[in-house]
């Protein structure tokens, strides 16, 4: 007959079905009763929005978008705010994507922004910004678009020439930026642009990335080869509280944060019980082997 | 073997790499253009993989659905699915409203679910193997508790020094450890690509 | 008027060093005299893991991870596919169904030959079946969920995860777990180590993937360059003690190398 586990063991051994559950519960309870929890200014963060906010007018601002709708939730906020200041600032903006599902991504992101610029702003394509769009995700696209921005794209994202807008009169390389900035979504490709951009021409890189890349990327950003980033759904409610914009992000990070603190105290459970099982008592010798 | 076939991919790729890396150290006259357009040539052929890509998928699936391989009405669904993008897409365009409503209400919300999927595989996955078995995995999940709870602004409401521990451990050990994996991958990425470069190492070839 | 570039010219000359040094270690190599790989402890978890399997009457399942060898995630991707023979033949040792899923329309042509390839050396072609071989999808998550699929519905007991991966490494390694397969994997991507290492049952991380490739391929070339790597490694740890010593006296070497 099978020996009943104690209390003890079927915590230990819980059921990942239970700890979803768990999980769920944590997640759905700030939708629910929002805990209005303050939001920490990382160095990083404010490094990245003090560049952003710099940018004198009319500077050449290149974006880059390789988000896809599952890490946008993480890296829109950010993005678009980033977005919205640089036009408000009067910087020119250079869309470009190396994902091919990003597009549609950019064009709601663009809605919002139009819908949130100061009133009397207005901004005008081909004037204010030029979106080429897709272009082939390689560092050898990069590479190209740093060496001549016409030679790799005759045409934008809507068929118009590039040699026909107003803007890109005197954008011919990566040398006519005076900013990069890189939506790495979870795509890990920001060294093409650190390879490519910013250590051969000197070009600052700022990023905008997924939780999931923050611990690659704080190595070139304490190198200072990356100016500043904004990591994840954190970032992105940080980017918010700095700014002043409204987002969806500050909300986000209350499920986020609650779910953590339950995952921590399972962990810390989970710990104890087996540090005191296999500190705790002697071990015996079954069958030749030590249990 | 025809020798085009076994020595002129090495050729292409020797003769490609060779042009692009002396035009990063050396100045000279035409080099730069030259450097320019074999990059050119590799976006174009980069934005081919994407074509080949989707032929090779059309190929596999077709296949599954002609010969009944095990799930093929899966591949029924996939090929339909794509057929349906690439129809709309030519008819009324990438930006049209009718492509935007199958992208938000079929690609997006399938591509958020596998990724969202991650949040409670981590839960699983964490608390299933962060346990202090030995030294090492002890140190992992010490460090890895107070990293994942301090990064959380929760973390700051209960006390500031979960930030500040998180911040110390993301700022002095985390880059001194990735930075020795990214040099030694790095110099790896630069071994394969001498190999490459001298035809030492054919596999990317589909030859031993 | 021909010239090296300024502020390259440094970085041009390690790189001739990286070069020679490489090319000198392979050369060694490739003459007969290879150098000595230390056994690494995943041959024996893989081993582990396949006689497993075929203790349970259960199936392999072998991935080189997202990149695909167009990119320049091909160095993992190719590291994977080298240990590939390896497992490939004590599949067909030991009469286990290998699957081999891919999202790499190269790659599967290099799997279905390798594979084929490995199963007759056995002596055993009639046990190789090219159903095995799936091309699943370019796009990362549609190729996770294929992978997770297989692991799911294709009774895994051993799951060997190389190469490159993204995102994706966290869920297959999950999945393999909840299935009861046992799992080696490793990766140089450095966002999905820390989960290779959580989650597998036994993990390699950043390059020990090439010296993986390199220990079980036992191709000259691949040893060679290794040994190349590791004198190189040698060489950059002596410049930077050197240079932190130095530095703490007030001489600073940096200036060096931005000539």
């Amino acid at each position: 007959m099978a020996e009943k586990k104690s209390l003890i063991d079927k915590i230990q051994d819980l059921d990942p079905k239970i700890i979803y559950a768990i999980l769920l519960v944590s997640l759905l309870i700030p939708y629910v009763r929002p805990l209005g929890l303050p939001i920490p200014i990382s160095p990083e963060t404010r490094a990245y929005w003090d560049y952003i906010t710099h940018m004198p007018p009319g500077s050449v601002v290149a974006v880059q978008l390789a988000s896809d709708p599952s890490t946008i939730p993480q890296t829109r906020s950010s993005h678009q705010i980033t977005i919205l200041r640089l036009f408000e600032q009067d910087c020119k903006v250079f869309f470009f994507t190396l994902r091919d599902d990003a597009p549609p991504l950019h064009e709601e992101m663009m809605k919002w922004v139009e819908a949130h610029l100061s009133a009397g702003k207005t901004i005008t394509y081909g004037v204010n910004y030029v979106n080429i769009g897709y272009v082939a995700d390689a560092e050898a696209t990069i590479a190209s678009l740093v060496a001549d921005v016409k030679g790799l794209v005759e045409q934008d994202a809507y068929g118009n020439s590039l040699s026909s807008l107003p803007m890109m009169a005197d954008i011919n390389t990566g040398a006519d930026f005076d900013l990069v900035v890189w939506n790495d979504g979870s795509r890990g490709i920001y060294m093409y642009a650190l390879r490519q951009w910013r250590e051969k021409l000197g070009t600052p890189l700022v990023i905008i990335a997924a939780t999931i890349n923050k611990p690659g990327i704080m190595n070139y950003i304490q190198s200072g080869q990356v100016a500043g980033g904004a990591f994840g759904v954190d970032g992105g409610a940080q980017i918010e509280t700095i700014s002043g914009y409204l987002g969806d992000a500050k909300k986000a990070t209350e499920p986020g944060s609650l779910s953590a603190l339950t995952l921590t105290i399972l962990l810390l459970v989970s710990n104890t019980i087996y540090i005191s099982k296999r500190f705790g008592k002697q071990p015996e010798i079954k069958g030749g082997e030590v249990k | 073997m025809a020798l085009y076939k076994t020595q002129g991919p090495i050729v292409v790729a020797f003769l490609s790499a060779l042009i692009v890396i002396v035009s990063n150290f050396v100045d000279a006259p035409g080099l730069g253009q030259l450097s320019t357009d074999v990059k050119s040539f590799g976006a174009i052929i980069a934005g081919f993989a994407l074509f080949v890509g989707l032929l090779g998928i059309m190929q596999s699936h077709v296949n599954n659905v002609t010969k009944r391989k095990p799930l093929w009405q899966y591949s029924v669904l996939l090929v339909a699915v794509l057929v349906l993008f690439i129809a709309v897409g030519l008819a009324y365009g990438a930006n049209s409203t009718q492509f935007l409503w199958i992208y938000d209400t079929i690609y997006g919300p399938l591509t958020a679910t596998t990724y969202s999927l991650l949040a409670f595989w981590v839960c699983s996955a964490a608390y299933r193997a962060f346990k202090p078995r030995n030294l090492e995995s002890g140190i992992l999940v010490f460090t890895g508790l107070l990293t994942f709870f301090g990064i959380q602004p929760i973390a700051s409401v209960i006390s500031p020094i979960f930030y500040n521990i998180q911040s110390f451990i993301m700022s002095v050990p985390n880059i001194a450890g990735s930075r020795g994996i990214v040099i030694g991958i790095g110099l790896g990425v630069i071994g394969f690509g001498l190999r490459v470069l001298l035809g030492w190492d054919r596999s990317w070839m589909g030859a031993d | 008027m021909v010239g090296l570039i300024s502020g390259k010219i440094s970085d041009f000359v390690v790189l001739l060093i990286f070069w020679a040094t490489l090319y000198f270690s392979i050369r060694t190599s490739m003459s007969g005299k290879l150098p000595n790989l230390r056994r690494l402890p995943a041959i024996d978890a893989i081993d582990e893991a396949l006689g497993r399997a075929a203790e349970m009457g259960k199936t392999v399942l072998f991935t080189h991870g997202t990149g695909t060898l167009e990119s320049s995630e091909a160095a993992g991707s190719l590291a994977a596919i080298a240990a590939l023979p390896y497992v490939a033949r004590k599949c067909a040792q030991l009469e286990l169904k290998l699957f081999l899923p891919t999202g790499s329309h190269t790659a599967y042509t290099v799997l279905s030959e390798v594979a084929r390839e490995s199963y007759q050396l056995e002596g055993k072609p009639e046990l190789f079946d090219q159903n095995n071989i799936q091309y699943l999808s370019n796009v990362a998550r549609a190729y996770s969920a294929g992978v997770m699929s297989t692991l799911m519905t294709q009774n895994v007991g051993a799951a060997v995860f190389l190469g490159s991966y993204h995102h994706a490494g966290l869920m297959l390694v999950e999945t393999a777990n909840r299935v009861g397969a046992l799992s080696v994997g490793g990766t140089d991507s450095t966002s999905q180590i820390p989960w290779f290492v959580a989650g597998c049952d036994y993990a390699l991380i950043g390059e020990e993937i090439y010296a993986l490739g390199a220990y079980l391929s036992k191709d000259p070339v691949s040893v060679g360059g290794l040994a190349g790597l590791d004198i190189i490694k040698a060489l950059i740890l002596a410049v930077i003690t050197l240079g932190v010593v130095l530095y703490q006296v007030g001489i600073d070497l940096t200036g060096w190398f931005r000539v």
